[in-house]
């Protein structure tokens, strides 16, 4: 049985190299060092019993003993015995310690002083009550968050993707987006799913494939969302900036960067998890340079759409100059502080806030960002599907259509007609209702370099040929 | 279109953010992405509370052990035969203890969890 003491200064060593990362051991580690040392000392005890049959000791002595936590070697009456606290106790406290017992006509008596005063451990520990109450508010807010997103994403997806009218490039890309925003609030609720629910703590064994696919799932949600949030950022930069592109090439090239750079990164980050980080279910990250896999290309994107950002506002503001001396000057700052509320959450601008925030904000930041970063989705969702005008349009007309094919079935037939000429009649309107829209973006007298998006779109609303906003 | 000195500002101003934010080796602490933040701070929160828990019962077990457990066997042996018959038993019951005691642990934490 050599392996046995070769084996416990391994797993010591491993727990005071965990300790000095500042990160106390896991339960399962602390178990299986117990379970050391139990072994260690259960054989220790029946090594001394062969030698009492052979050497006669006092009858009077108290035997060897194993009280779940230290050894006590056997020992002669009224006698003293000290014995370091237990390693495990080490482990969790970092402290020294030592606890006695004597050896009495009774047998031994109870350790003094008690152990965990003897050796620092404290168990009473209100702060950690508070902190879970914390965790688990927040926890309800960005479920509450991601429900409700999840469910406004899903119907303006299905309205985007069921009118044709409204396929064109920005529209593609408003709909990837919704799809990374689903694809985030479903990814939280599987890990919420997989990860906090029973596990077998007391084992070290390692987590199930299926634990850790699910945390590179997670990853790649998250990031995959960032990614969409930039591509939005550069195709609007893109349209102001740049006067003729191709709109199919682009789309393909954000596509790319949408979902594929983020899966390159996050498989980097699972292959380099895997070979230098295999702890738990890759849920608690210490490595700093391992994290900076997933941490960098997320605050690259997170600054350059603030970037973009800036330097739009910075076109509007430049173009707004141009008009004052024509239009009316206070109607000039409502649209561009208009535009500016709604790109913010398009781009996901409020994430600059905490990007590069100290460590003393991150209750403030984690209360900030989750709340704001759960009902992202919907906000987004309301503001591009169903306050955008074009979609209003087309809802109305299906939902007319509809109501005459309806009314067919039960009305005069004569009556169509009549029916039909005052729906034409009507569907002029909506066309100069206020629309919450990129048109917005720009001011309507602009003759300077091109068109805005959505002019284009309003102009050939009627003909299916010309979705692309920039289409001559 | 941006020109080159309006690019080689950002450049500079990125690379200052970088350098500024640079963790100098230090572990990290923050992550940058509140979803994954909240999973290692509750992850570890659990973890630590799991630890107080198990910690608080085994004191206690130790507690009880010695108080009901093994003056009793010692009080009643009055030859070697029998108090090592018995001292035995302790050992061996706790050896199977050790892991029921185990699994109730968990068992209470995943009750707690689930609250």
């Amino acid at each position: 049985m050599r392996p046995r003491p070769l084996l416990l200064p391994l797993l010591l060593l491993l727990a005071c190299a965990a300790h000095t990362v500042g990160a106390l051991p896991r339960l399962c580690d602390v178990l299986q060092v117990l379970r050391e040392e139990r072994d260690q000392c259960l054989q220790e005890l029946s090594k001394e019993k062969p030698g009492d049959l052979g050497v006669e000791q006092p009858a009077s002595g108290c035997e060897g003993l194993w009280d779940n936590m230290s050894c006590w070697p056997s020992s002669a009456l009224g006698q003293t015995v000290e014995v370091g606290c237990p390693q495990f106790l080490r482990m969790l406290t970092g402290r020294n310690g030592s606890v006695f017992r004597n050896c009495t006509e009774d047998g031994w008596s109870e350790a003094f002083p008690r152990p965990d005063l003897a050796c620092g451990v404290n168990v009473n520990d209100s702060s950690n009550e508070k902190r879970h109450e914390y965790l688990l508010k927040l926890k309800v807010m960005y479920t509450v968050g991601y429900s409700s997103s999840l469910v406004m994403l899903l119907v303006a997806l299905s309205v985007l993707c069921a009118f044709r009218r409204l396929h064109c490039t920005r529209n593609y890309i408003h709909m990837h987006l919704f799809v990374s925003f689903i694809l985030r609030a479903l990814s939280n609720f599987i890990k919420d799913a997989v990860l906090f629910s029973s596990d077998d703590v007391a084992h070290c064994d390692a987590h199930r494939v299926g634990c850790k696919l699910v945390m590179a799932f997670f990853q790649y949600c998250i990031m995959a969302n960032y990614a969409w949030l930039l591509v939005e950022g550069l195709y609007l930069h893109t349209l102001l900036v740049i006067s003729f592109f191709s709109e199919k090439k682009c789309l393909q090239g954000f596509v790319a960067l949408g979902w594929g750079s983020p899966a390159v990164f996050v498989a980097s980050w699972a292959i380099s998890r895997h070979f230098l980080e295999d702890v738990g279910c890759w849920d608690i990250n210490a490595n700093a340079s391992i994290w900076w896999v997933i941490r960098g290309p997320v605050i690259l994107s997170i600054l350059i759409n603030f970037i973009l950002f800036i330097n739009i506002l910075r076109i509007l503001m430049r173009k707004l100059r141009t008009q004052e001396t024509r239009g009316n000057e206070a109607n000039h700052y409502k649209r561009l502080a208009k535009s500016t509320l709604l790109l913010i959450p398009l781009f996901g601008v409020h994430y600059i806030i905490f990007a590069f925030s100290p460590e003393d904000a991150m209750e403030v930041q984690l209360f900030f960002e989750l709340a704001l970063g759960s009902f992202q989705g919907l906000v987004v969702a309301v503001l591009y599907c169903f306050l955008n005008g074009e979609v209003q349009l087309e809802v109305q007309k299906k939902w007319r259509q509809w109501h005459v094919r309806m009314g067919d079935a039960v009305d005069v037939k004569a009556a169509d007609g009549i029916q039909k000429e005052e729906e034409g009649g009507r569907e002029l309107a909506p066309e100069h209702q206020g629309e919450t829209n990129e048109r917005d973006l720009v001011p309507e007298e602009d003759h300077e370099t091109q068109e805005p998006p959505g002019r284009e779109d309003e102009r050939d609303e009627e003909e299916d040929t010309a979705h692309s906003p920039l289409a001559p | 279109m941006m020109s080159a000195k309006d690019m080689v500002k950002v450049m500079v101003v990125m690379f200052a953010i970088c350098f500024l934010a640079k963790s100098d080796g230090k572990p990290v602490k923050k992550r940058s992405v509140s979803e994954i933040q909240f999973m290692h701070n509750l992850g570890k929160h659990l973890s630590s509370v799991e630890r107080v828990e198990w910690l608080r019962r085994k004191l206690q077990d130790v507690h009880n052990f010695v108080a009901l457990g093994a003056p009793i066997a010692h009080r009643d042996g009055g030859s070697q035969r029998p108090r090592k018959k018995e001292d035995n038993v302790p050992a061996e019951n706790h050896q199977k203890s050790l892991g029921e005691a185990d699994k109730a642990d968990v068992d209470v934490l995943i009750k707690a969890k689930s609250q």
